[in-house]
């Protein structure tokens, strides 16, 4: 189910409903299996089986989790559990997301040593939406009871509620269970201040993705295979590339800010996914604004398992590569997401050996401003790679970055900047406030206004385009 | 929203929702203000909403609705006397608004099959068999009809799929797609007379297609174009030289033909005119079809982006079409018989 239509409405006033119902005569039981529905009915709009995939995922690990935690530390048992746990999910995750790009590889790699790669088997399969979330996020649990960070949960229901829980099931999100659980435990009278926070996020997250996401999308799917050709020019290839980059966040950060204010309405607290990643100062902090919670889940579970940066440097180096690399696979499987993640991998190791990864706090001005540039330059060329249908095609498009001349061939792509423009001014308030303490109290006078803009261009200027991009993962 | 709210958070709530609505109505003057050029025609939307139910969004052209059913196009398609068949040129000449006093002094019911863009005959040719159409008389426009090879859509359709986009099959599918897709078009017609969506930002071509046709008849409301208000002259005839059928254009005209025959339905070709109008081509068809072939040409026509009519010239192209309809002998010999189901006359 798709949050631009009129069925996620309904469920919504649905959920919402139950919350000021049931939450006044306090069952709270009764609500958190109504919102248990919710979810499921959610995930299984389209396409019921899905729902047999979640539940297969959430079965294991809420298992193994209660058998790891009644294990003593130090069983070899323990970890047999949790490698069945990681093996279920990235299981899963592997055969319907992987499989089909891991054997068209070997089939290249085999067609270039001259051998027969036809007897390798295909899988028809359709990618189950949310699963690279779901899986990520069960997975945390399990992990978490086996380092002793937290205790299983004895509810089956409330484990499946954790993991299928609608407004961050599908594109996060990636919320862990020590940030949930406790919530369900909790009584939550309806607060006149969360829902307004709540109302306040929803309408945020519709107006990035139906004005901003929405209106960006055509020109970008337009455009973008023009300036793949050979004599595009540096203020197109730059222009739509730049107009990608807006749409990507505005289509993200959009459904992250409607997952957090539908949270707020049904009673629940969602971790911050995007804090303005376009000001980020260094690489480093690039991905402690763009898609928080992956990166805090890839540095948690999987750099820090891998010794993070204790070990030696060069270790470390590639550890920080390697996680960027699966973290780029988890996106999509394709060879262009590896890339993306391996320039941002390369990025942050070269930042790490220069010691500039407090650059925007410790340098001076001129050369944070330089940092600055190099950083959202490189972030710029890694999302061509992103978007582009082959590595190829990327680096054609980076190539033209290159045929520099002043005059612009397209200029619906400059005309699509004014959507780039809120985007813009998002980030700089955001500059401003994290310079400016004192500018941050928001007066809700100031919200509620922008608000009523907002509510406005959504009903006069959504655009024609619908999908989320981050539904593909 | 707690059980008892502060008479200060009340205040405070009030004074929110007053911001809000302020800010709102700021934007909605502020809009009316704005060059009218960048913002969808307000009056296109009003007319759109006193379209009323019978009139459904169609996607793509009407493919879907039309192969499938969907909405019920083809119950009043089987009750048509005459059927209208062509392009998007055919629908913007042959008005149903023109066509209907015609069809109340002769008693015959009309239903436009046209598709948009180039369909070739395949398609059209799949849903008369399928849905059993045996209409008295077909009006073709012979502008690109008669040609083997049939549109992409067509393939995608025939082949089965029934929703645009991929969605999933099966009923629950198309009930979830096609509710959520009247609802929306509900709400656009409910809001867009008085909040114009703007459309003019980014002059990347033009605005989404969005058409709607008549369950009733199968007329076309195509958003966006049916609003324009230009007259761009369509030229004189230009003198063209003879056209020679290819072995696939004689082939795709036999099979329509001897589908027709079939039927006892009656052939009529006209060629609307435009300025790329294949004339001889027209005659060539005319002559391996062994049909009458109408060709009015009045004075004066225009269109509104240089291949479709505007209201105006589609008034003047029907009526004098219509004259000498009436004047062929297929005309006298099409009986009132029961609607749909008579038995057309041999083919002259």
């Amino acid at each position: 189910m798709s949050f631009v239509s009129f069925a996620f409405l309904a469920l919504l006033a649905l959920a919402c409903a139950g919350r000021l119902v049931l939450g006044r005569t306090r069952r709270e039981a009764v609500y958190l299996l109504l919102l248990l529905a919710s979810s499921l009915l959610f995930y299984g709009w389209h396409v019921p089986a899905y729902l047999a995939i979640l539940l297969a995922s959430t079965c294991v690990d809420y298992l193994a989790g209660g058998v790891i935690a009644a294990l003593p530390v130090g069983t070899p048992r323990r970890k047999a559990l949790l490698l069945l746990s990681l093996a279920t999910n990235l299981g899963l995750l592997g055969t319907f997301k992987y499989f089909n790009f891991g054997r068209d590889s070997l089939a290249w790699l085999l067609a270039g040593l001259q051998l027969d790669a036809g007897w390798l088997p295909r899988l028809d399969l359709i990618l189950p939406i949310g699963i690279s979330f779901y899986t990520f996020q069960s997975m945390s649990y399990t992990i978490d009871i086996y380092r002793g960070q937290l205790q299983p949960v004895r509810s089956f229901w409330k484990f499946l509620l954790f993991v299928s829980f609608f407004p961050q099931l599908v594109a996060g999100p990636i919320v862990r269970a020590s940030e949930f659980l406790y919530q369900l435990d909790r009584r939550r009278p309806p607060r006149l201040g969360a829902w307004l926070e709540g109302g306040y996020l929803i309408v945020r997250g519709f107006f990035l993705k139906m004005v901003l996401a929405d209106n960006l999308a055509p020109v970008v799917d337009r455009f973008w295979p023009l300036i793949s050709q050979p004599g595009a020019n540096a203020v197109d290839a730059v222009a739509v590339a730049f107009l990608f980059s807006c749409q990507i966040f505005c289509d993200f950060a959009g459904y992250s800010s409607i997952a957090r204010g539908t949270a707020y309405l049904l009673g629940f607290r969602l971790p911050l996914n995007f804090n303005s990643p376009y000001i980020a100062g260094s690489f480093k902090n690039f991905w402690q604004r763009w898609h928080m919670t992956l990166s805090r889940w890839l540095r948690d579970y999987l750099y820090v398992s891998l010794g993070g940066n204790r070990i030696s440097a060069r270790r470390t180096y590639a550890n920080l590569m390697l996680v960027m690399l699966l973290g780029g696979l988890w996106h999509g499987a394709a060879w262009t997401f590896v890339v993306w993640g391996g320039l941002h991998g390369a990025a942050l190791a070269v930042e790490r050996l220069l010691g500039l990864e407090r650059a925007h706090e410790k340098l001076k001005v001129p050369l944070r401003i330089a940092w600055f540039l190099v950083v959202q330059a490189v972030v710029l060329i890694s999302w061509v790679f992103f978007r582009s249908g082959g590595v190829g095609e990327a680096l054609a498009i980076v190539g033209n970055f290159f045929q520099i001349s002043w005059a612009s061939e397209y200029p619906e792509p400059l005309w699509a900047l004014t959507f780039a423009a809120p985007v813009v001014m998002m980030h700089l308030a955001t500059f401003l406030k994290e310079r400016f303490p004192r500018l941050r109290d928001d007066t809700g006078g100031a919200r509620a206004m922008l608000a009523g803009v907002m509510i406005y261009l959504i009903i006069t200027c959504y655009g024609t385009s619908n999908a989320f991009i981050y539904f593909q993962f | 929203m707690r059980s008892s709210i502060s008479n200060s958070e009340r205040l405070s709530l009030w004074l929110l929702l007053a911001c809000t609505a302020g800010a709102f109505v700021a934007m909605c003057a502020l809009g009316a203000h704005l060059p009218s050029d960048l913002k969808a025609n307000a009056g296109m939307w009003q007319a759109i909403e006193q379209l009323g139910d019978s009139w459904r969004l169609t996607y793509r052209d009407g493919h879907y609705a039309f192969y499938w059913n969907q909405g019920g196009f083809m119950d009043s398609a089987r009750q048509a006397d005459v059927l209208i068949l062509g392009n998007s040129r055919t629908s913007f000449a042959f008005r149903q608004e023109f066509l209907r006093p015609f069809g109340e002094r002769t008693g015959l019911r009309f239903f436009d099959l046209t598709f948009y863009f180039t369909e070739p005959c395949l398609f059209p040719l799949k849903i008369i068999q399928k849905y059993d159409l045996k209409p008295k008389l077909a009006i073709i426009n012979a502008d690109y009809f008669f040609v083997t090879k049939p549109s992409g859509l067509c393939e995608i359709v025939l082949a089965g799929d029934r929703v645009p986009e991929g969605e999933a099959e099966g009923p629950w599918a198309y009930l979830k797609y096609f509710t959520e897709d009247r609802l929306a078009d509900r709400l656009r017609r409910l809001v867009h007379p008085w909040l114009p969506r703007w459309e003019g930002i980014v002059p990347s071509g033009p605005p989404p297609r969005r058409l709607w046709r008549s369950v009733d008849d199968g007329s076309w409301l195509l958003a966006g174009l049916d609003f324009h208000d230009s007259h761009i002259a369509v030229p004189p005839r230009e003198a063209q030289p003879p056209y020679e059928l290819t072995t696939e254009e004689r082939q795709a005209i036999a099979q329509f033909q001897a589908e027709m025959v079939r039927r006892g339905t009656a052939i009529v070709l006209t060629l609307v005119p435009y300025p790329r109008a294949a004339w001889t081509r027209a005659e060539s068809v005319a002559e391996a079809l062994g049909a009458p072939l109408l060709t009015p040409f009045p004075e004066g026509l225009s269109t509104l982006d240089g291949s479709h009519f505007d209201r105006e010239s589609a008034t003047r192209f029907t009526s004098a079409f219509l004259e000498e309809l009436t004047e062929l002998p297929v005309m006298a010999q099409i009986e009132r018989g029961p609607e749909g189901t008579g038995a057309g006359p041999p083919i002259e």
